[in-house]
């Protein structure tokens, strides 16, 4: 924006136009800006404390998600994925229900997890499903089933042995994550991938993963069930980040206000606007 | 009109004023509504639809009204009291209407003789 020229007519008593860097030094410029420095830190600090607000509600909002996967009753495994079909970030802590019979020749240990702080390997399972837990007819597919956790991998066989014959599982989906590598010796991964275990395992897998939150019968009592996993991308709250981003702005016209009326200061403009006719009463009436 | 002179540009500073204060002010009364509603007579946010939305769109509004202000302030060269008056009106309910119309006609007085003259 160019500078404004003064309104034409006689300048009696407003000073002569200076340069930009002059007309900023001055006093009432310095007071100005101190004050409106004063004012841009306030919008800038009611700014942050609305992004904390964002990320505060953001995060009730995904408790509150969570609360309500975690209340519902679960669902059969086949209401929400079948084998082989894409696996939905909405499908992430669903609580569903599934029967079928553990293969423990294909368990493996995932090492490096931690529960509660403390690191240990995860107890993973494949399950061959059954297409209803009445007819008990299987459908082949294999579901990945982390069964548990354990602090190390020599708690001994019989922890590790998963129960025998038909199984009823009730737990929380979980998102197939990136290959890794397994090693054959110690039957141990660093991954949950379907992807990879449909090698070792066969198909047709599912393309998530199940945590065992419940286990009918049971399994042993060392092999610890892990919490439901948490709603990924807790996100911010949109009002409360349209707040913050509205005090920054404020903030800014603060500055950029600053810069105007110094240079309608440096160009001699500043008082009361005049009609060119009425101009000798109305010389420095409303000096700021 | 083209806007190469101040009085031009002032005046038409001051139509985008008189705009943004009647959306404003407007906004901030369907915000009170929407306030009254939901705090008072407890409707949830759910049920009151387009309503919810009403105090996020009057804070950008709020921003554009600010804009206008002070650009218009700057041109008119007023004084400080007079900012201070205009910035509180976009959130103080109904000042914005009795503000504009002196606010308006202040301008005018001012800037008619010019616009006249040219």
């Amino acid at each position: 924006m160019p500078p404004e020229s003064p309104v034409p007519g006689p300048e009696p008593v407003w000073p002569a136009p200076t340069s930009f860097a002059r007309a900023a030094v001055r006093p009432r410029m310095i007071a100005l800006l101190l004050i409106l420095l004063a004012a841009a830190g306030v919008c800038g600090r009611l700014g942050v404390w609305q992004l904390d607000r964002a990320k505060e509600r953001g995060a009730q909002n995904a408790r509150a998600v969570q609360a309500a996967r975690e209340s519902t009753t679960p669902v059969p495994l086949g209401a929400v994925l079948a084998p082989q079909t894409r696996f939905t970030a909405e499908m992430v802590g669903r609580r569903v229900a599934v029967a079928g019979a553990f293969d423990a020749s294909g368990q493996l240990l995932v090492r490096d997890r931690t529960r509660d702080g403390r690191t240990g390997f995860l107890v993973l399972t494949p399950l061959r499903v059954q297409e209803s837990a009445s007819t008990g007819a299987s459908t082949d597919a294999v579901l990945p089933v982390v069964r548990g956790w354990v602090p190390s991998a020599d708690v001994g066989a019989t922890v590790l042995a998963p129960p025998v014959g038909t199984v009823h599982v009730t737990g929380f989906l979980q998102a197939s994550e990136a290959a890794g590598s397994i090693d054959d010796a110690t039957a141990q991964t660093d991954a949950i991938s379907s992807a990879q275990l449909v090698n070792r395992w066969g198909g047709p897998i599912y393309s998530g993963y199940l945590v065992v939150s419940r286990l009918v019968p049971a399994q042993s009592a060392d092999v610890l069930v892990l919490q439901p996993p948490t709603v990924q991308g807790a996100g911010l709250n949109l009002q409360n980040l349209a707040y913050a981003a509205q005090w920054w702005i404020f903030g800014g016209f603060a500055l950029f206000f600053w810069t105007r009326m110094v240079r309608d200061e440096a160009d001699g403009v500043r008082g009361p606007r005049r009609a060119v006719d009425a101009t000798a009463d109305r010389v420095g009436a409303g000096a700021p | 009109m083209a806007q190469t002179n101040p009085q031009d540009k002032a005046r038409s500073a001051l139509g985008r004023y008189r705009l943004m204060a009647w959306i404003t002010g407007s906004m901030l009364l369907l915000l009170c509504l929407e306030v009254v509603l939901h705090y008072v007579v407890g409707i949830s946010k759910d049920r009151l639809g387009v309503f919810q939305y009403v105090p996020f769109a009057h804070g950008w509004i709020y921003v554009v009204y600010l804009a206008a202000v002070l650009d218009l302030w700057t041109k008119m060269r007023w004084t400080y009291g007079r900012l201070v008056a205009m910035v509180l009106a976009g959130v103080v309910p109904v000042m914005s209407f009795v503000l504009e119309r002196r606010v308006h006609a202040d301008a005018e007085a001012v800037l008619e003789p010019d616009t006249l003259a040219a």
